[in-house]
């Protein structure tokens, strides 16, 4: 049963990232360091920072994030990640899928809706 | 700061690769996530504070990062199997320490480049900006290097520049310092700029350089553009190996460049203009004037009164307006002469021979007006003694200038107009040479003028030159004050009347500084003595009376004080029975000659017409000339009064209409509708009105006016009329508030019809006081000379001072003048050794130059001084008997 339980909470986190990463954006624009640190340290999802990495590299391929550089006085130039228009429609889809699947009779429709 | 050990390095470097293909299969950007890896390992460092990164670090961190990243790690040296495998980045950190093998790439230049580039973009462009700021060479023979402060801080930023991006370069410190790759790139645009200008010079600079070794100074901006070019290019290596983006600089160049041409924008279109004004011949202003006035710049036209700026115009090769011209626009576009005000000198002006290189060439030495102000020359002190008389109604005043001359280079010319009392005549001129006085010689004006040209201009000794300047005023020019401290010492005396005042007293006024070409310093004070031996003065501001001698006044005034406070000295009621007797024996027929002051009818005044400078400074004398007509109770008559505006030509207001009274000039002057703006010609107003007051007899003309510093070609139409009507047509009175440049009166011929008005009080009481002259006085008080021919011996009476035989003279050389008897006044005022409109005076240095040009010094012994003339003893003495008498009979009364 723990082999079972463990490979489900990996599948679940996996399917959950993506939404925590868009829904942190949504909130306001973030520096990749602080993000990964921030996703990393999250209790639950048991990610390392390295993991990160590519993921935010996919997302911006997909155009659900943007990133842009800027200048810092201390060391290299800070990348930061913004949602894109695309990106916040995403969410609000994953959002109302989740909302859905959380109600006691179950999810009106399968899918989303992009 | 931070250093990775070349290992360390490494090994990030094979631990980040190793994982592109699992990046990719992630669906990832393997580039951009091995670059997020590179700079979370960069964060990682710089949270933990090491000052050294070892592999055992990279380990350490790269692990808590992901431990995946160091699973399937190859050893050291084999190769990672990626195909794009990226150059191995380098960390914002200083170069590895350690035991590195091989070194970093690094953009810093190794020590022979370094040394070139700290030599040719730091160092040359500072010798460059030394040596034209000692030498002025650029902007005395090609153009103003540094026309704004603007300019020489952006100049100073290309070494700046160079210098820290050299320093960045070396300690690795790079890749984030975008603000260092956009300084850079200003400074390239700053060098373009001057490479630019400098162009047309290049050819001839590497001509230099290759051939004589010298010339490298003209080049220096464009090796300096090619040494930020290789910088701006080693910053962008390091800024991309680093990590950073790199963005494009050439935009802050391009805006700098710009900058730097826009910052020439004002002065460039103020030249245009300019040059279209100077080409306009219609008096009403063209759209070029009204643009120059609304958004030319007045610092930039200042520049061209001296034959500098424009540089966009020189670096074209395009014409550029004239000294002369630019001097009259300067006028009619400020309403200011261009030499009231600070020459417009470099920024650089602050030390080295930069200040005294400025304007090195008078255009104006030897010539008949006061001209530009000479860097360097200033007057050092200032020495007025004075006598006056008041029986015998003269004044004479001895006033003695000492010119210093700072400047390095050049000798200077010292000239100034000096306003002189109403009817005053200078009767003596001296100069000091070795210590030892000169006087002058006195001869036609023509005369007079060669030799000093002769001797000042082309030989270049001591002489000084005194000619009228229109009525009341003489131009005083005395070369060369020697450079470097040279001081040269004058002294002009002049014999004036006194001026009648209602109530039988008479007032003895000041001289004045009305234009000069030199400096007068805060410091320096104008030092007077009054002595008036047949009375006691009245009190007056800014006077003190000495102690000991109550016939005395002194004033220790500055400059400022000098032209504003001090009051004339009234002298008190004058005796009835007028001055002493002195003998005329110096003209063909011998006299005896007698002062009196007399009452005379005055002659009704026919139409008065009243004009008005419509130029910027005209604004407060038309309020003062406005209170006091408004003021005054002048006869009514139709048609009595008319006001003009001279303004862009001139206009008449109410248009067409004639005025009855005083004060409705003073309502017209109230609703004139128009602005004062600007300086204009007043001749076409003065003809215009001249020619209407002509319709009556004994008319006159009030010009009220600011300063004028110009002479206009349309003067001749005037000039003419004066010329015409010898003594009889309408007077033109002249009006000012301050003794102020000139040139109006100047530019007409010597008449009678042309006067100053004396200036005794305020100007609102001196108008009120000559309104009130005009009607409400049957008779004034004025001197008339009784001159007895017949008497071969001495009258009976006291004898008095020559002085009054000198103004004789004086007024009979105008009275010659009138009859066309020129030759008869140029011997009667050389004799009497008067400075005329038709004679002039000259102080030549030695007895041969006086010869050589047909010359002879007077006599000191009959030269006038502040000492008592022989025959004014026998005066004095019979002045010192009636004040001891009042003194005795004031004591008895009390």
């Amino acid at each position: 049963m723990d082999d079972f339980f463990n490979n489900w909470v990996v599948q679940v986190r996996k399917g959950v990232l993506e939404h925590r990463v868009l829904r942190s954006l949504a909130e306001r624009e973030r520096y990749a360091y602080e993000l990964v640190r921030e996703m990393a340290a999250a209790p639950g999802l048991g990610l390392s920072e390295g993991t990160l990495y590519p993921l935010m590299s996919r997302l911006r391929l997909n155009g659900l994030v943007a990133s842009r550089l800027e200048e810092s006085t201390s060391g290299p130039a800070r990348k930061y990640y913004t949602l894109t228009p695309e990106g916040r429609q995403t969410l609000a889809a994953m959002d109302h899928f989740l909302g859905e699947l959380n109600r006691p009779e179950g999810p009106k429709r399968e899918g989303g809706s992009r | 700061m931070t250093q990775w050990t070349q290992p360390a390095l490494a090994l990030a470097h094979r631990i980040l690769e190793n994982h592109r293909r699992r990046f990719e299969a992630e669906g990832a950007d393997a580039a951009e996530v091995v670059a997020d890896l590179h700079a979370h390992l960069d964060r990682e460092v710089e949270r933990l504070a090491l000052s050294v990164v070892t592999e055992e670090d990279v380990r350490r961190i790269l692990a808590a990062v992901d431990p995946a990243l160091l699973d399937h790690l190859p050893a050291e040296g084999t190769p990672i199997s990626t195909s794009d495998a990226e150059p191995l980045p380098v960390p914002t950190s200083v170069p590895p320490v350690g035991p590195a093998s091989t070194p970093v790439p690094s953009a810093a230049p190794g020590f022979v480049a370094t040394l070139f580039f700290a030599l040719l973009g730091v160092l040359l462009p500072l010798v460059t900006v030394v040596f034209e700021w000692q030498q002025r060479l650029c902007a005395s023979e090609l153009f103003e290097p540094f026309p704004t402060g603007f300019h020489i801080a952006a100049v100073l930023w290309v070494p700046a520049a160079v210098a820290v991006a050299l320093l960045r370069l070396h300690s690795g410190n790079t890749a984030a310092s975008a603000w260092l790759r956009r300084s850079v790139g200003i400074a390239a645009g700053i060098a373009a700029f001057y490479a630019v200008l400098l162009l047309p010079f290049q050819p001839f600079a590497a001509i230099g350089v290759l051939y004589f070794g010298i010339g490298l100074l003209p080049m220096s901006p464009l090796i300096s553009w090619i040494v930020l070019w290789r910088i701006g290019s080693r910053l962008a290596k390091a800024a991309k190996a680093g990590g950073a983006p790199v963005r494009r600089i050439w935009p802050y160049g391009l805006a700098a460049f710009l900058a730097l041409w826009g910052a020439m924008v004002p002065e460039t279109l103020t030249q245009i203009w300019a040059r279209r004004v100077a080409a306009e011949t219609e008096p009403r202003p063209g759209a070029a004037l009204r643009a120059l006035r609304l958004f030319g710049s007045e610092s930039a036209l200042l520049r061209a009164c001296y034959g500098s700026g424009a540089q966009v115009q020189r670096f074209l090769g395009l014409p550029t307006v004239g000294e002369e011209d630019a001097r009259a626009i300067y006028f009619r576009v400020t309403g200011k002469a261009f030499n009231e005000v600070r020459p417009p000198l470099s920024p650089m002006k602050g030390a080295g021979r930069g200040l005294f290189r400025e304007f090195e060439w008078d255009s104006d030495l030897g010539g008949e007006t006061v001209g530009g102000l000479a860097s360097g020359l200033s007057l050092q002190s200032s020495r007025i003694d004075a006598m006056a008389h008041a029986a015998d109604g003269w004044g004479y005043t001895e006033w003695t200038f000492e010119f210093r001359n700072d400047h390095e280079g050049s000798a200077r010319e010292a000239r100034a107009i000096l306003q002189l009392p109403a009817g005053g005549v200078v009767s003596r001129v001296t100069l000091w040479v070795n210590g030892e006085e000169r006087e002058a010689a006195f001869a036609g004006r023509a005369e007079v003028r060669k030799a000093y040209q002769e001797v000042a201009v082309i030989q270049r000794r001591d002489p000084i030159l005194v000619t009228t300047a229109g009525p009341d005023r003489v131009l005083m020019q005395c070369f060369p004050v020697q450079q470097g401290g040279g001081v040269m010492r004058v002294r002009v005396g002049f014999t004036a009347p006194l001026l009648t005042l209602p109530g039988s007293q008479v007032a003895f006024l000041w001289p004045r500084i009305a234009d000069r070409n030199f400096a007068v310093r805060d410091s320096l004070r104008h030092h007077a003595w009054l002595e008036i031996p047949d009375g006691v003065p009245d009190a007056a501001v800014g006077w003190d009376r000495d102690a000991e001698r109550s016939q005395a006044l002194h004033a220790s005034a500055s400059q400022a004080e000098f032209e504003r406070r001090l009051s004339p000295i009234r002298l008190g009621r004058v005796p009835a029975n007028g001055g002493g007797w002195v003998k005329e024996d110096r003209g063909t027929e011998p006299a005896w000659l007698r002062r009196t002051l007399e009452p005379v009818p005055i002659r009704g005044v026919g139409r008065v017409a009243v004009v008005i400078d419509g130029g910027m400074r005209g604004a407060p004398l038309a309020k003062v000339v406005r209170q006091a007509f408004e003021k005054a109770d002048s006869t009514t008559a139709p048609g009595r009064f008319s006001l003009w505006f001279a303004r862009d030509g001139f206009r008449r207001w109410p248009k067409d209409r004639e005025l009855p009274d005083a004060s409705s000039v003073a309502g017209a002057i109230a609703s004139w509708p128009e602005s004062f703006v600007g300086g204009h010609d007043p001749f076409p107003a003065l003809e215009a009105a001249w020619n209407w007051a002509a319709g009556s007899t004994n008319g006159l003309v009030l010009w009220i006016h600011a300063t004028q510093p110009l002479t206009f070609p349309t003067s001749a139409g005037l000039a003419q009329r004066l010329e015409r009507a010898g003594v009889r047509g309408p007077r033109i009175l002249d009006v000012t508030d301050l003794a102020v440049p000139d040139r109006v009166l100047e530019s007409l011929p010597a008449s009678p019809l042309l006067q100053r008005m004396p200036r005794v009080d305020s100007l609102a009481e001196d108008l009120s006081r000559l309104l009130w002259e005009l009607d409400g006085s049957p008779t004034r008080l004025a001197w008339k000379i009784e001159r007895k021919v017949e008497d071969p011996g001495s009258p009976a009476g006291p004898q008095t001072s020559r002085h009054v035989a000198r103004l004789w003279a004086f007024e009979e050389v105008h009275r010659l003048l009138a009859l066309r008897r020129k030759a008869d006044a140029v011997a009667l005022a050389s004799v009497w050794q008067l400075v005329t409109p038709v004679t002039g005076a000259v102080v030549l240095e030695t007895k041969e130059q006086f010869e050589r040009n047909g010359l002879s010094a007077i006599d000191p012994a009959t030269a006038p001084g502040v000492v008592p003339e022989p025959e004014t003893w026998a005066l004095l003495l019979v002045g010192a008997t009636v004040v001891l008498w009042q003194a005795g009979r004031r004591r008895r009364k009390g």
